[in-house]
This record gives structure tokens, C-alpha cells and sequence, in this order.
């Protein structure tokens, strides 16, 4: 692992009224890894990622994205500079096909449509979704291609930095094993650093580099997945200290 | 274009149909300039008669008052009406007015317009006068205008054709669908839905003067909410952001609206609007997505007899 600092977070704060969502989070994303981010239900996973993102303006804190501070800028100025996402409930484009969507997200790097829906269609078939559903609308597909042709357009906009918010949510067993190829295959051959935010342990702590653990919107640990999974305070963050 | 030019010769230069033809086309005209605002980039607009008004009424004083050629006040118009769509659009995208709110400030702008030309003007309620020819756009028989009109009818299709096909075309689909996953991928939805709203006014405060030519009068009354509505309606029944059918749409409503008011509105007056209502009702239970569902399917049916399968 390279130890160039993609992403670098200071102090992050952010409040909900009078809920501490996010309560003095620094992280440092290297690049080229896989940085599992778990914790449990609120502990201000899709907080963080929103922040970074600019879906939200933190109160407090600065996030410097390649030596450029970004923090509290707009979304699609942070997408431009290298960041994407995707998101916890699927956000498809209904009534667009599948290729439409997708060739949405590669027209951010050219204005050659016929060129970006070209880049589309090899995304797409590098998700391993076949080409025969390329013209089908957004409403007409599953839940299993609609968290793949969201990764797809995500990955389309080229970045460098992507944040997967649980991605394999409300997915079949055997689901969760193709999704956990393709992420392992955008990192190592697209060599796209990745942000994992992930519910199911069997997924996170089988494909990450480093884990950071994150409980009541403060950072409670990181380390390699097998360490964090031993960690005292994770399993009492995780279950409670008295046995039930 | 060529079956819409020969309509003055199959009916036999009637005026009564040469008229309806024109504003069948003019209204084809500003349903499809609302596709951009409303079809592609999904803002349910109801201020098109602000930004008609606005520009026809400014061209046809000029005429009036100065004598100014309309050649020269249209373009005025649609700059104006560029102008006004960007005082209203930067605030409320900046903002992030979205939706139903989206939809009732910009109905208000109408009923605003309609109360400050009273204050401006008086309540003003002019007949266009007898001025004739090219320098004033206007003819003592309705072809010259309606030749004019499918000319901009045809200017309007190219452009919503070329916008579908364009970058801004994919990125105001997408603002459609879902706004903040369209910014997450990059995509500046504030300059964007500025965009099409303001070639959307421009198309429709150039297109001003030759409405109220159609109509022979104008008046405060030129600022309609329901109007405003109507062409909304049109957008929506045709399919969003499909130009086969908000075209369809357009020409059918408007010949049927014409035919009931023609057949029934001395019977029994308001009958037309019932009938009218059920119309547009049966068209939402069977076919919600709008005509479009039909008139693709034979768009890419006459496409594959001529070419022998629809090419990429």
C-alpha cells in the first residue's frame, strides 16, 4: 500500500438541532485501498459521506481532497474534482435506459455524447451488466442492477475517490458475492480507491484493506479488519457490556 | 413540414381553417418550447403566458407607438422574456424551489404580470390595427403568417431534437429524475435548469407577437393563468420530454377544443369543457405515460420500414 494521502479529514463536525451527528471525525484515505467504514445504525456513516461529498455543509472541521481544501463546496464541484458516490436507497433514473443513465455520468469528462455513451457501455459491461438491457428504462430493472448501474455511473464520471454507501443492502447471499467481486475489480483494475460504508460484515470485512469504526458520531477505532473485528470497544459498541 | 405546407391548398385557402391550422401550430409551437422547461428538465412551469405576453405585447406596442418592424420587437421580446425568466429562475433554483412550490411561484408570476400591466398600462384592451405586409407581419389573409409560423414550428422541433441528443439534453433528464443524484455526478443542476428555462422564455416571447396576431386583440387578459395551464396540460398529455407527442397532443387538442366549442358551445354553454375534461381524464386512466407511448412505438415502426431496423 502506497502511502500517498488521497483524502484528508480534520475535525468534522456536524449537528442535526440537538443531535452530534458527527463530533470531531479525522481520517486519513490512502490512495489505492479499500477503507471499510462500519458502525452501528446513527453512528454517522452516511453523515461523514455526506459531508465530503457537500451533500451537507459541515459545522466544523476542513476535508483536503488532494492538497485542495474542498470543505462545505458544492456537489457537483467535489464530483468534478474526483469524488463519487453512490447511495444507501438507490437513486435510478426512472425513466431514463440503463445506458442513458449511465452516459449521464461519463458526459462530466467530454462533450461528445457518442463518445461518452461508447465509455457507458464498456462500464457497464465491465459491472457485468449484459448488453441486452442497455436500452431497458430505469423502472423495468432489479435491485441487484440497479446497485450495479449505480456503481456504473458513479464510475463513470471518472474518479478517483468513491464512496460505496451500503451497497450490498437488501441483497441475496449469492448477490452479495457479485457485488464484492466487482467492487474488488473497480479497485484493483480501475484502480479507483474506495470508501465503503457497509452494514453486512461478511462483505466489508472480506474485501477491505483497513477498517475504521465509527459510534455515536465519533471514531472509535481503526486497524485491519481482523484486529477491529477483536477489538473490546467495537463488540461493546456493537452488543452492549452486560450479557443479556 | 411538407404535408403542413400543402394544408392552405387541400382547404381550399378557407380562412376558418387556415386560422385554425395557425393556431394549432402556434400553440404545437409553445408546447413544445414548455418540453424543454417542463419535458426534459422536469419543472412543472405554469408561467408561459407571462413570457408570451411579456414579449408580444412588447412587440405589438412598439409596432403600434413607433412603428418598430415586429421583426425587430420579436427579438426584443424573446430578450426581454430571457431577461425575466433569469430575475425569477436565479433565486428559485438557487434556492432550490423545486416541485409543487416550483410550479405555484411561477404560476404567480402570471397573475404578477397581469396585475402590473393594469398598473403600467391602465386596463388596456387593444384591437392590433389594419397595418399590412411583411414590415409588419400581418395580412389581410391568414397563409403568409401561418408559412411563418411552421418556419418557427419547425425551428422549435430541430431544437428540442438537437437538445435530446446533446449533452444538456442528458444532464436535464437527469435533473428530471432525481436532482441530488444528478449533482452527484457532476452536473451543475442550477445552471442547467437556468438553461432551459430561459430558452424556454426566449422561444416563447419571440413566438408572442404572432399569438396575438392570431388573436387579433390584446389586453391585460394577455397574462392567463389558465392558458398558462393549458399548455402545461399539453406537455404532460403528449409525454414528458417526447416531441412526437407533445406535437400529437397539441394539434388534437387543439382541433377538438375547436370542434366542441364549435358544435356544442351554443347548446349549452360550458359543455365543451366537460367533454373536454373527459378527454384529458380517459388519457390519464389509459395512458399515464402520456401519447408518447403510442406515437414512439410508430415513429420507430415508419423508422424501420424506411431503414430496415432503428439505428443506434
Amino acid at each position: 500500500m502506497s502511502d500517498a494521502v488521497l483524502l484528508e479529514v480534520i475535525n468534522l463536525s456536524k449537528r442535526f438541532g440537538g443531535i452530534i451527528a458527527l463530533n470531531n471525525v479525522s481520517m486519513r484515505i490512502t490512495k489505492g485501498e479499500i477503507l471499510g467504514i462500519i458502525g452501528p445504525n446513527g453512528a454517522g456513516k452516511t453523515t461523514f459521506v455526506n459531508c465530503v461529498t457537500g451533500i451537507y455543509k459541515p459545522d466544523s472541521g476542513r476535508v483536503i481532497f488532494l492538497g485542495e481544501d474542498i470543505t462545505g463546496k458544492q456537489p457537483h464541484f467535489i464530483a468534478l474534482k474526483g469524488i463519487a458516490r453512490t447511495w444507501q436507497k438507490i437513486r435510478p433514473f426512472y425513466n431514463m435506459t440503463v445506458i442513458e443513465a449511465v452516459t449521464a455520468g461519463a458526459l462530466l469528462r467530454t462533450k461528445d455524447v457518442l463518445k461518452a455513451r461508447k465509455e457507458a457501455a464498456e462500464i457497464l459491461e465491465f459491472v457485468g451488466i449484459p448488453r441486452s438491457k442497455f436500452e431497458v428504462l430505469g423502472k423495468n430493472i432489479a435491485l441487484i442492477e440497479h446497485k450495479l448501474v449505480d456503481l456504473a455511473r458513479a464510475i463513470a464520471t471518472k474518479p478517483k475517490l468513491l464512496f460505496l454507501d451500503e451497497v450490498v443492502a437488501g441483497l441475496r447471499p449469492h448477490e452479495v458475492d457479485v457485488i464484492a467481486d466487482v467492487v474488488k475489480k473497480v479497485n484493483r483494475e480501475m484502480g479507483i480507491t474506495l470508501g465503503v460504508i457497509e452494514h453486512v460484515m461478511r462483505f466489508v470485512m472480506n474485501i477491505s484493506d483497513r477498517i475504521v469504526v465509527l459510534h455515536e458520531g465519533r471514531l472509535l477505532t481503526q486497524g485491519r479488519p481482523a484486529e477491529v473485528a477483536r477489538d473490546p470497544l467495537v463488540v461493546e459498541a456493537y452488543l452492549g457490556t452486560k450479557p443479556v | 413540414m411538407v404535408a403542413g405546407a400543402s394544408i392552405p391548398f387541400l382547404v381550399g385557402f378557407n380562412q376558418y381553417y387556415i386560422l385554425l391550422a395557425l393556431q394549432s401550430v402556434i400553440v404545437a409551437s409553445i408546447a413544445l418550447a414548455w418540453n424543454i422547461i417542463g419535458g426534459y428538465a422536469g419543472q412543472l412551469d405554469l408561467a408561459s403566458f407571462a413570457y408570451i405576453g411579456l414579449g408580444g405585447i412588447l412587440a405589438t406596442m412598439l409596432m403600434m407607438e413607433y412603428n418598430i418592424t415586429p421583426w425587430a420587437g420579436m427579438f426584443l421580446g424573446a430578450g426581454i422574456s430571457a431577461a425575466l425568466a433569469f430575475v425569477i429562475g436565479y433565486p428559485l433554483f438557487r434556492f432550490g424551489i423545486r416541485g409543487v412550490w416550483y410550479a405555484l411561484s411561477t404560476a404567480a408570476l402570471v397573475v404578477i404580470l397581469h396585475e402590473v400591466s393594469i398598473m403600467v398600462l391602465g386596463p388596456f384592451d387593444y384591437y392590433i390595427p389594419l397595418l399590412e405586409g411583411w414590415y409588419y407581419l400581418r395580412f389581410r389573409t391568414w397563409e403568409n403568417l401561418y408559412y411563418f409560423s411552421l418556419i418557427v414550428l419547425a425551428f422549435v422541433i430541430s431544437l428540442n431534437l438537437y437538445i435530446s441528443r446533446s449533452k444538456v439534453g442528458y444532464y436535464l433528464k437527469a435533473i428530471r429524475e432525481d436532482e441530488v443524484a444528478a449533482e452527484a455526478v457532476g452536473i451543475d443542476i442550477r445552471k442547467y435548469k437556468l438553461l432551459a428555462l430561459m430558452t424556454y422564455a426566449s422561444i416563447l416571447g419571440f413566438v408572442g407577437y404572432i399569438y396575438i396576431v392570431s388573436q387579433r386583440t390584446f389586453s391585460y387578459n394577455t397574462f392567463s393563468g389558465p392558458q398558462s395551464v393549458y399548455i402545461a396540460i399539453i406537455g404532460i398529455v403528449g409525454g414528458l420530454g417526447s416531441v412526437s407527442g407533445v406535437f400529437t397532443a397539441a394539434i388534437i387538442l387543439k382541433i377538438v377544443e375547436e370542434y366542441l366549442r364549435g358544435y356544442l358551445g351554443g347548446a349549452l354553454p360550458g359543455l365543451h369543457l366537460l367533454l373536454f375534461g373527459v378527454l384529458l381524464i380517459t388519457v390519464g386512466i389509459l395512458r399515464p405515460e402520456g401519447l408518447s407511448s403510442l406515437t414512439d412505438t410508430l415513429v420507430k415502426k415508419v423508422k424501420t420500414r424506411i431503414w430496415g431496423g432503428v439505428r443506434e
